[in-house]
């Protein structure tokens, strides 16, 4: 077959998510003939699509989210690039902002990013579990029951070290709870309790 | 991460798919053609040369990505049908969503396994993204853990009182930024050139003997990424 136009549009996360859960919905209603050999290499790559996407800020997006977000980021004056890596990954630090926009030490002041965490984290919708664990670590903290604190923001060298110790030796339970241990951890901590 | 490719190509509907709306036959047909494959296609253009009077033909290969599903239809053309096969043609123009990343952007992937080649890293519906041992945050040390029979990656970060030892354990969550592509054309080839061909191959480090037939499967399409930027590597390196 012949290409007319490898990039014709550049698409954002939400829009690919969208389209394969109405395809699935689709699939689901006509019922025959989805699990045809033919069929196969679609329903694998639909579904190991969507179980990405839906781990990802994308899922809990809508058309007047993204057109909201940005009609605000206009103002800015960011590539079209970097605006769609802002709406897919929905950062929340100034590094993460520093790595998808180019140059940003020279193009924006450190308030103009701070601003732009604000409106990210203002208009795209968070995960609920996430924004949920904090009030978790302030009762932990009360309740006095952990032997040693809990690995504190990691971006300067001492929080570094503390999150390396207590990989090696974390307290069981902590990890449990806390949803930024490794999984690995978390997962050892389930099967000993 | 994901960009709209428009295509234009003949799909041939089968007479027992006549009573389908043509619309649902030719989506099925396109996706059953497409989807879950790397597109690799050719492009043949034609320019006249004035000097010579003559065409020229020049042929390029065009490497557009993963192709996910079909967005739409644009034009349907005339179908017809040929003598001697009693199933319809038909000329569509379409556009299909593929997964083809642009250089420099940040993905999130989970790790794969670590070998010496690098760290390989996988998206679930993606597979083949590599991270070779120079773009690791350096220092960077391949070990391998005996009491796991695990071979890692790890980052030895140095502080004031000694280097950590950061691992990159299987299944983490790693954020890297795509540095490069690579396309290569699995297309079978016959059987008189595949031994000439793997010998040809300046690519490959240990040429596999003339009777080895089972050669290892390379894939379609391979990116290869970078992390060494701050903010990039395992999320829980940077998380608060």
């Amino acid at each position: 077959f012949f290409r007319k136009n490898s990039n014709a549009a550049m698409l954002s996360n939400y829009e690919v998510f969208k389209l394969l859960t109405d395809l699935k919905e689709q699939r689901k209603d006509s019922g025959k003939n989805k699990h045809s050999a033919g069929q196969q290499n679609l329903n694998t790559i639909m579904y190991e699509t969507l179980k990405y996407l839906s781990k990802t800020p994308c899922s809990r997006q809508s058309p007047e989210i993204v057109k909201e977000f940005l009609t605000t980021m206009m103002p800015h004056k960011l590539t079209k690039a970097e605006k769609l890596q802002l709406l897919n990954h929905r950062p929340q630090t100034a590094v993460e902002i520093q790595l998808m926009v180019e140059e940003s030490e020279e193009r924006l002041s450190e308030e103009q990013i701070e601003e732009l965490i604000q409106t990210v984290s203002d208009i795209l919708p968070g995960d609920p579990e996430q924004e949920n664990a904090v009030p978790a670590d302030v009762e932990m903290d009360e309740a006095g029951h952990q032997s040693e604190s809990l690995p504190p923001p990691v971006r300067n060298k001492e929080a570094l070290d503390d999150l390396t110790a207590c990989r090696s030796k974390i307290c069981t339970w902590v990890a449990h709870l806390d949803p930024y241990i490794c999984t690995k951890h978390r997962k050892a901590a389930i099967l000993d309790s | 991460m994901f960009v709209l490719v428009e295509m234009v190509d003949t799909v041939r509907i089968p007479p027992w798919s006549f009573q389908r709306q043509l619309n649902e036959a030719i989506a099925e047909e396109l996706n059953k053609k497409l989807a879950n494959k790397v597109c690799v296609c050719v492009c043949v253009c034609v320019c006249l040369t004035t000097l010579l009077q003559r065409f020229l033909w020049s042929s390029v290969v065009y490497n557009v990505g993963l192709c996910i599903c079909l967005y739409d239809i644009t034009k349907l053309e005339d179908s017809y049908i040929f003598p001697g096969d009693g199933a319809s043609h038909t000329k569509v123009h379409f556009r299909y969503v593929v997964f083809h990343p642009f250089l420099d952007e940040i993905m999130l992937g989970k790790i794969k396994y670590c070998s010496q080649e690098g760290v390989h890293v996988t998206m679930g519906f993606f597979d083949d993204i590599l991270i070779p041992p120079e773009s690791l945050q350096q220092p960077a040390k391949f070990s391998s853990r005996s009491d796991e029979a695990e071979q890692v990656w790890l980052w030895e970060y140095e502080t004031d009182e000694g280097a950590h030892d950061l691992y990159m354990d299987q299944g983490e969550e790693i954020r890297f930024r795509v540095t490069d592509e690579v396309f290569v054309d699995t297309s079978p080839t016959g059987p008189a050139t595949a031994a000439t061909d793997a010998q040809a191959q300046p690519g490959q480090s240990t040429a596999p003997p003339a009777e080895d037939t089972g050669e290892k499967k390379e894939a379609p399409y391979t990116l290869i990424g970078t992390i060494c930027e701050p903010g990039l590597g395992l999320l829980s390196w940077w998380n608060n």
